[in-house]
């Protein structure tokens, strides 16, 4: 509408833009769909210089950072001996105080999900994390980040010594085992996955890794392959292996050479040894499903809470079913067993008010009134909501500017109030206490230790919380302590060598229970209370092979709590009174002197180095030469540059490129686009200059082939009302001169474009495409030629498209789109090929009023597939087949006939990145009245619309 | 055809021409009676020069080899520089002046410091892809290639260069004795992986291995002498002085051993991961570990005389003279150090990491640093 390509410059410009845009813009700003990236803050960036790091921080968090900063350094001192390697170039560390403002950052331009811990970016060797209040958790991402910047540059320097091409690195599931396994011990959540994976028989070896490749389980299996390996072989091997890289083309023949011992030999060890370690406990625990009652079948299910009204049971629960995490409830019969399937109460992730739950991090709970309160992300920061049990209906939410991020909130006896854990935009992660009916906020710990999973204690003015402020020999584990309120002493209820969460109280207020890594997973124990005080002796009350998580009480004899087994979460009923296993135990807490709590290290370092303001430096993103043949303009080549400052904020963009034919044309062919974009505040702008000249060959042009000398500027807005829904303008003008006839202007113009778009998307995406949720846009365009007169329409593009989910992975897809240009010289629209009507010749139906509808029932046929090649292993997921129905026609002076098609194809995903789509069916052809004779047979890449 | 488009094909042909250039070496050597033929100078690996230096050098020239340099040193023999790389080359270069008499081009990477004898140049090739050997004969003379013997394994460490033999091991955990012309003396198969450059005492080969041990072979039989388990894999080389092994742990411990049972005599803790042949000079081992710090021990008794620690790590093993020690430091330098108090005299900068271990010979530094440059410095006052 603005700025036309035409045909002859198509390949080039497809090149350009697909340069341009993958994966940099995919995710949103002036494209047609995709969620926004919202920039709800302007960041204040201010910089730390270390010894080896150039630290970048912002607002209040200079504490954090100057931790985080100490915590870097210390890291670089260990993983040069580990690695026999030294980075010599400084290494920017970026700095978010949570994962809400991290999920704000421009160095990578795509959307990033909440789980994300941090990430290494490879292009200008950035590092970018945020700290989530916990203080070890940040150590240990700032470990596994650095292990990637060293490992990189390791391999890098490794094959460059050799004078080996230096684009390879090992496998994913190397690169991120080596991290973990350099950067934490085996954790509760690692040692939980791998137990649960041997046991149910769903581990797979170094050979089959593919089949889990980019899973979760695979970054544990990697961790604990070199665990293993360590053990066995020796640590020194695992460093080697970098060392030997060079020496064979397959990572797997470095690994059996590393190890001296094929593939399948060292895969049955570390099979063996797993087995050897985790068979026993099938003696000693059990199954959570063996001990307790499983209530659930389905999704991934968390924080379930117990609450009867109207005599009936209810199991009010946060889970994700569905692809969106959302609160559900299912009613249990008097024995607690389910009588109806579960029922959405309130679907989340789908609009701004509920943008995401912390669904692994937080909790929620219900009053004796019947208020459920639980957070989401709402915004920028996080908001306390209140639900009615019995409606369903949203009754209040609490949001506060300062508190960033927010999990857990639970009620004191008398419902009035609410404790809940929050990180500030300092990065500390405190308690805060919240009377409901006047929004009086009360901030209960004030520090740099990590205070979370906060419950009202024996009384209202006593809250019991888990923090790292553990102190002594057991330094930064996590246990419980009681603050009391007001005096704000804190007490230690536990002093163990694990770390302890989710508290509860019984309600006869006899008995505190919570959660421990005690023996390696989490494991309920309990804590007897006998006059208003905490007993030392500590009983482990269940005994499972792998993890509970948030339990909470529906009678004094009764809990339930979120189980993993067989690589799901689910909820299950666990009767506290019948104890069936003869291998819990009791023991006494030493706790005659408990030591302070620990001190954080500062970096140290000259005033000069400190809170320096960030100034922009700009250096290279990708440049790209492009050569570009055809049969009739001949040979024609040009480059493309892009240019980012280090945060990612401002973004430049270079094209130049030359059409001359002859030696002659040179000069006056030459074609520029210079572009600046910027992402830095929640609105994103860009504006730019470009100047094209070239023989023309447009489909979409009524004279389709001419000369064109044009020149202008454009400028672009966009405006993300929030994740889903944004408002896009442009406005550009151009100076056109067309020659059909060569010589001889046969049009002259300056155009002026204005568009204004709405665009929305909540849509959840699959393995080839949507499969639930809605998109839509509505463009307003205007043209005119505002010298001469000759050119004059307006543009109006409607499109609509909604996936109804009918199971987890069958959908019905509708989509409806209109295109209306009206004037002088109105562009023409296009339709026609596998992206919208099919079984017509692409681009083959044009008209300046197109109109196209589709329907599609697509269904799932293979979720995975293997192959076993003699030299390595490939797998390829989510085949999808698809049944279709495609309508259009052209509106232009008078309705001439509807085109149609219908048919069936199967699509896969390739690699993650793509979908390779084949369709065959029938065109309906003479207006819609009969099939044509045979099948189209149809073969594109792209994703389903 | 224009003059632009000759000039482009001219271009062409020439880096067609020059890429199928034969590698060759071929020069005529004079007899050195005092060559620096291996690394470390002796089989026993002393890494020391008893002259006294200043602390000031000007650079006298710089060369460039293709791929990059391992932890090993350049060999001279007569007025030549002989010097491997990771990429499968062997450059020879003038000694004085530094010009590049002939290069070498295998597939592989070289990881031993070539053995050169007049007339005759012995260096194996660690192939790529292939868990072999390549074990050239070289004749200088003629410039060309005498034999090339396949050997199992790959030669990782450095070699010990005997008067009319060279011994070496691999890290499939043999070791091989091979005279000058080729023929195998004998072989004897450890079964545990080497990765720590041998060396001699007496007329017992010294090497330590990945499972921790200290093994010691005659030298004339290959025979084993004794096996002394000391505990954490020895990726550092060894090195003898008065009948004692000086030898570096992956645990960070520093070993004086008995050479000739292989018991422990002192032991020092340094903290973290030895990789260097420790030096040694008539009172002294000098080591350095990954940590960065560099000791002075009293190699009688292990007793630390000084440390200075550096923001770096330290895996090549540094020069001594009478009065400085010459450290190469991967942070893009190298130092010349007070050897009696360890305090940094001089730093002299470099475009890419120190490599090779230093070389003197005949007033001349050596020094070799990233991506494969070789550079000559000469003391003054």
């Amino acid at each position: 509408m603005q700025i036309h390509f035409p045909e002859s410059k198509k390949l080039f410009f497809l090149t350009i833009i697909l340069l341009l845009l993958t994966p940099d813009h995919i995710h949103s700003q002036f494209l047609y769909f995709g969620r926004n990236k919202v920039h709800y803050e302007e960041f204040d960036w201010k910089v730390l210089y270390t010894d080896h790091f150039d630290i970048y921080y912002y607002g209040e968090m200079g504490q954090v950072a100057e931790i985080g900063a100490h915590y870097a350094e210390e890291v670089y001192e260990e993983l040069k001996v580990k690695m026999n390697h030294i980075v010599t170039r400084r290494i920017p560390l970026i700095f978010y105080n949570t994962s809400n403002d991290f999920q704000q950052t421009n160095i990578t331009p795509g959307l990033i999900p909440e789980g994300v811990g941090g990430f290494f970016e490879f292009l200008k060797g950035r590092v970018v994390l945020p700290s989530t209040g916990s203080l070890k958790d940040f150590q240990h991402v700032i470990r596994h980040e650095l292990v990637h910047v060293f490992m990189v540059n390791k391999v890098y320097r490794v094959l460059k010594d050799h004078r080996i091409p230096t684009n390879k690195l090992p496998p994913l599931w190397f690169v991120e085992g080596l991290a973990e396994y350099f950067s934490t011990e085996v954790d509760a959540t690692a040692e939980m996955l791998m137990r649960d994976a041997v046991i149910n028989n769903y581990f797979v070896g170094i050979e089959d890794i593919f089949r889990i490749y980019g899973s979760f389980l695979m970054y544990k299996e990697g961790q604990s392959f070199l665990e293993f390996a360590g053990e066995i072989y020796g640590k020194e091997k695992i460093a080697q292996v970098l060392d030997n890289f060079w020496m064979y083309s397959s990572f797997t023949e470095v690994i059996e050479h590393t190890f001296g011992k094929p593939i399948e030999r060292i895969d049955a060890e570390w099979l063996y040894y797993l087995k050897q370690k985790y068979f026993p406990l099938l003696k000693e625990s059990s199954p959570t499903e063996f001990s307790s009652f499983k209530l659930t079948k389905d999704g991934y299910n968390f924080t379930p809470v117990y609450y009867k009204f109207n005599n009936r049971h209810f199991i009010f629960y946060a889970a994700n079913r569905d692809g969106y995490s959302s609160l559900y409830r299912f009613e249990v019969s008097p024995e607690f067993i389910p009588i109806e399937s579960p029922q959405l109460i309130l679907r989340g992730e789908q609009e701004e008010e509920f943008e995401a739950f912390h669904l692994f991090q937080s909790a929620i709970d219900v009053s004796d009134s019947g208020l459920i309160v639980f957070n989401t992300k709402k915004g920028g920061t996080d908001a306390i909501h209140f639900l009615s049990a019995e409606t369903s209906e949203l009754v209040k939410s609490y949001q506060n500017n300062d508190l960033i991020y927010i999990s857990s909130p639970k009620f004191s006896s008398d419902g009035s109030k609410i404790v809940f854990h929050a990180v500030d935009r300092k990065g500390f992660s405190d308690i805060f206490l919240l009377e409901i009916k006047t929004n009086f906020l009360y901030r209960i710990t004030n520090d740099y230790y990590d205070d979370k999973d906060p419950v009202f204690g024996l009384n209202d003015n006593q809250v019991i919380f888990t923090s790292d402020r553990t102190g002594g020999k057991n330094q930064q584990k996590y246990n419980l302590f009681t603050v009391e309120i007001p005096g704000h002493e804190i007490k230690y209820i536990t002093y163990l060598d694990a770390n302890c969460n989710s508290p509860i109280l019984s309600p006869d207020k006899k008995k505190l229970l919570f959660i421990s890594d005690l023996d390696g997973v989490r494991n309920i124990y309990e804590i007897s209370i006998a006059d208003q005080l905490f007993g030392n002796k500590v009983t482990k009350i269940s005994n499972f092979i792998s993890g509970v998580f948030s339990p909470s009480f529906i009678d004094t004899s009764k809990i339930t709590f979120s189980g993993f087994e067989k690589f799901s979460f689910n909820l299950y009923l666990h009767n506290l009174s019948k104890p069936d296993i003869d291998t819990l135990y009791a023991f006494d807490m030493d706790m005659k002197t408990l030591p302070e709590t620990w001190k954080a290290n500062f970096i140290s370092v000259p005033s000069e180095n400190k809170d320096a303001e960030y100034e922009k430096e700009y250096a290279l993103d990708f440049a790209q030469g492009i050569v570009t043949t055809d049969p009739v303009y001949g040979t024609r080549g040009g480059a493309v540059f892009s240019i980012t400052d280090l945060l990612g904020d401002d973004r430049y963009y270079f094209v130049l490129y030359n059409t001359a034919a002859v030696q002659s044309e040179i000069l006056n062919s030459f074609n520029i686009v210079l572009q600046k974009v910027n992402f830095a505040g929640r609105v994103h702008y860009g504006f730019g200059i470009f100047n094209m000249n070239g023989f023309v060959y447009d489909i979409t042009d009524p004279d389709l082939y001419f000369y064109e000398r044009s020149f202008g500027g454009s400028f672009l807005l966009s405006y993300p009302l929030s994740k889903f829904h944004r408002l896009e303008t442009t406005a550009t003008i151009q100076n056109s001169n067309k020659e059909v006839i060569p010589n001889v202007v046969e049009r002259k113009a300056i155009l002026f474009t204005n568009t204004l778009g709405y665009v929305f998307d909540n849509s959840l995406w699959g393995p080839t495409g949507p499969i639930d949720g809605m998109r839509a846009l509505v463009y307003l365009g205007y043209t005119s030629d505002i010298k001469y007169s000759n050119v004059n329409y307006f543009s109006v593009i409607g499109d609509y498209r909604n996936y109804l989910r009918i199971g987890y992975t069958t959908l019905l897809a509708f989509r409806a789109a209109a295109f209306y240009n009206e004037g002088k010289e109105a562009r023409m629209y296009f339709m026609g090929g596998s992206w919208d009507l099919r079984g017509w010749p692409r681009f083959g139906i044009r008209g300046e009023k197109l109109w196209l509808s589709s329907l599609e029932f697509r269904f799932p046929l293979i979720d995975q597939i293997g192959l076993r090649f003699p030299f390595f292993n490939l797998g390829f997921f989510g085949l999808r087949g698809a049944l279709f129905f495609d309508m259009g026609g052209i509106l232009d002076e008078f309705y001439e006939t509807t085109f149609g098609s219908l048919g069936w194809g199967f699509r896969m995903n390739i690699f993650g990145v793509l979908t390779l789509r084949y369709d065959m069916g029938k065109r309906i052809e003479n207006d819609f009245k009969e099939f044509q004779d045979g099948l189209f047979y149809q073969f594109f890449f792209g994703w389903d619309f | 055809m224009g003059f632009l488009k000759l000039i482009f094909y001219l271009l062409i042909v020439m880096l067609f021409i020059s890429g199928c250039a034969r590698s060759v070496i071929k020069l005529s050597a004079r007899l050195d009676e005092e060559p620096f033929q291996m690394f470390g100078n002796t089989p026993q690996r002393e890494f020391f020069v008893p002259v006294t230096v200043s602390d000031s050098l000007i650079e006298k020239w710089e060369n460039s080899a293709n791929g990059g340099f391992p932890n090993s040193s350049v060999a001279i023999y007569d007025e030549y520089i002989f010097i491997n790389d990771l990429s499968g080359r062997v450059y020879c270069y003038n000694l004085l002046d530094g010009t590049q008499v002939g290069k070498l081009k295998y597939k592989g990477a070289i990881y031993s410091t070539p053995v050169p004898y007049k007339s005759t140049l012995i260096f194996p090739v660690s192939l790529e892809n292939d868990y072999l050997t390549e074990l050239i004969y070289y004749d200088l003379l003629n410039g060309k290639e005498t034999n090339l013997i396949e050997i199992p394994g790959r030669v990782l460490t450095e070699m010990i260069a005997l008067e009319n033999a060279i011994i070496f091991c691999t890290e499939f955990g043999s070791v091989y004795k091979y005279d000058l012309f080729g023929e195998k003396i004998w072989e004897t198969h450890t079964r545990i992986p080497i990765h720590s450059s041998p060396c001699m005492s007496g007329n017992k080969i010294i090497f330590g291995n990945d499972k921790g041990e200290i093994i010691s072979l005659d030298e004339e039989t290959g025979d084993s002498v004794y096996v002394s388990k000391i505990g954490g894999t020895f990726f550092s080389g060894s090195s003898v002085s008065d009948n004692k092994i000086y030898v570096g742990n992956e645990n960070g411990y520093l070993y004086a051993l008995n050479s000739e049972d292989g018991r422990i005599v002192w032991e020092f803790n340094g903290g973290a991961r030895i990789l260097m042949t420790p030096a040694i000079d008539g009172q002294n081992v000098i080591f350095g570990n990954l940590g960065g710090s560099l000791y002075s021990l009293n190699k009688f008794n292990g007793e630390k005389n000084w440390e200075t620690n550096f923001q770096s790590v330290l895996n090549s093993t540094p020069l001594l003279t009478n009065n400085v020690i010459v450290l190469p430091d991967v942070l893009l330098s190298f130092h010349l150090l007070d050897k009696s108090t360890g305090k940094i005299l001089k730093t002299y900068n470099l475009d890419g990491r120190a490599k090779l271990s230093p070389v003197l010979y005949k007033d001349l530094l050596f020094i070799g640093y990233d991506d494969g440059l070789l550079r000559a410095y000469e003391f003054v006052e």
